[in-house]
């Protein structure tokens, strides 16, 4: 017996003893109470997203109004106009402290130490020094009286910038 | 295969709701689902339970049946199966199989010899994983092709015939004793 004729025989006996076929199947009443049971307990898909899109679209609708409400309302504020901010970028020279005001004042003090020869009227310190922390030792003349009120506040930025600030109390705008 | 049968039955009309579409599934299912229940399981009652279970299933989570006819048929089957698969774990079917084979063997001198034979066919069958008495029923019984054996599982076609092979020669071992030294071959 070759193996074709021992899977025709395993066949046979698998089909002449399949249990479904003297089964009549489910009777009436069984279907009956198994389609109510299932259908019983089917969960229908929850609908309660189904507007999500309608919802979404009034949030940011509500949204937009109220931003466009927070600008409008942002253009008539009473703040003040910002100042032009005045700075100066030099080269790092040496490290220098965070915060550093010092008065640029020491001219009425080498004024009346060492009188040097008189500077034009005409001659304006460089606001942005190569030299800030070094004293003046050059006279500044007439014109220093007027800078006598003068201040310099100097800082550095992390990122190694060094801003200048000169500050004139009896500067006049034009 | 009744696969005609149900997308014929289920290209009537679409389905609206989740209980519209099962109530079509299950009118066009439960007749094929339970006879191979029936050939899976020991007797009927476990059988019924079983087409009932694989329902339930389907009503509980209706949104994980494919579209198609023929995909929520063989979702069904698959279900069907691993029903099975799970009950056989919990029962250990297959020492209640060896001790039934065995208590056939007693009892034959007492019985119909054709009544014999279907008890020991289905004691071996039960001896089989449910998977692979799925394989054996849908193939050898119900006739289906290996490449339809395969959809209906959800398995490779090559899967398909390494369980056949193995079913073939564990059932005839069991049925029709060891093989011819000329056929070990």
């Amino acid at each position: 017996m070759n193996r074709q004729t021992r899977d025709e025989q395993l066949r046979r006996l698998l089909r002449e003893a399949d249990p479904a076929a003297d089964d009549p199947g489910l009777s009436r009443e069984e279907i009956r109470h198994m389609r109510r049971t299932v259908l019983s307990a089917v969960s229908e898909p929850r609908r309660r997203w189904g507007f999500a899109p309608l919802l979404m679209g009034a949030a940011t609708a509500i949204l937009l109004l109220v931003l466009g409400w927070t600008l409008w309302l942002g253009g008539f504020s009473t703040a003040p106009s910002r100042q032009p901010v005045r700075e100066a970028v030099v080269p790092p020279i040496s490290p220098s402290p965070i915060f550093t005001v010092q008065p640029a004042a020491p001219t009425l003090r080498v004024t009346s130490e060492k009188p040097a020869a008189p500077r034009s009227a005409t001659h304006r310190r460089r606001p942005a020094s190569r030299k800030p922390a070094a004293p003046r030792t050059s006279s500044p003349g007439p014109v220093a009286i007027a800078e006598a009120e003068t201040h310099q506040i100097q800082f550095s930025t992390p990122g190694g910038t060094r801003i200048i600030w000169v500050l004139t109390a009896n500067q006049t705008t034009d | 295969m009744s696969a005609l049968t149900t997308s014929t039955i289920l290209e009537r009309a679409e389905p609206q709701t989740a209980t519209e579409r099962l109530a079509r599934l299950f009118d066009a299912c439960h007749d094929r689902l339970f006879r191979l229940a029936r050939r899976l399981a020991s007797d009927r009652e476990e059988a019924r339970d079983l087409v009932q279970e694989a329902f339930l299933r389907a009503a509980r989570r209706p949104g994980s049946i494919p579209e198609g006819d023929e995909p929520a048929e063989a979702w069904l089957v698959r279900t069907l199966v691993n029903l099975c698969r799970d009950r056989h774990r919990r029962i250990t079917v297959r020492s209640r199989a060896h001790s039934a084979l065995a208590r056939d063997e007693e009892d034959q001198g007492r019985m119909e010899s054709a009544v014999v034979a279907r008890a020991t066919v289905q004691a071996a069958l039960g001896r089989l994983s449910p998977r692979r008495r799925a394989v054996v029923v849908l193939h050898e019984i119900e006739g289906a092709p290996v490449r339809e054996v395969a959809r209906l599982l959800g398995v490779a076609e090559v899967t398909v015939r390494w369980h056949l092979l193995a079913a073939r020669r564990e059932l005839a071992g069991l049925l029709l004793g060891p093989p011819a030294k000329e056929d070990r071959r």
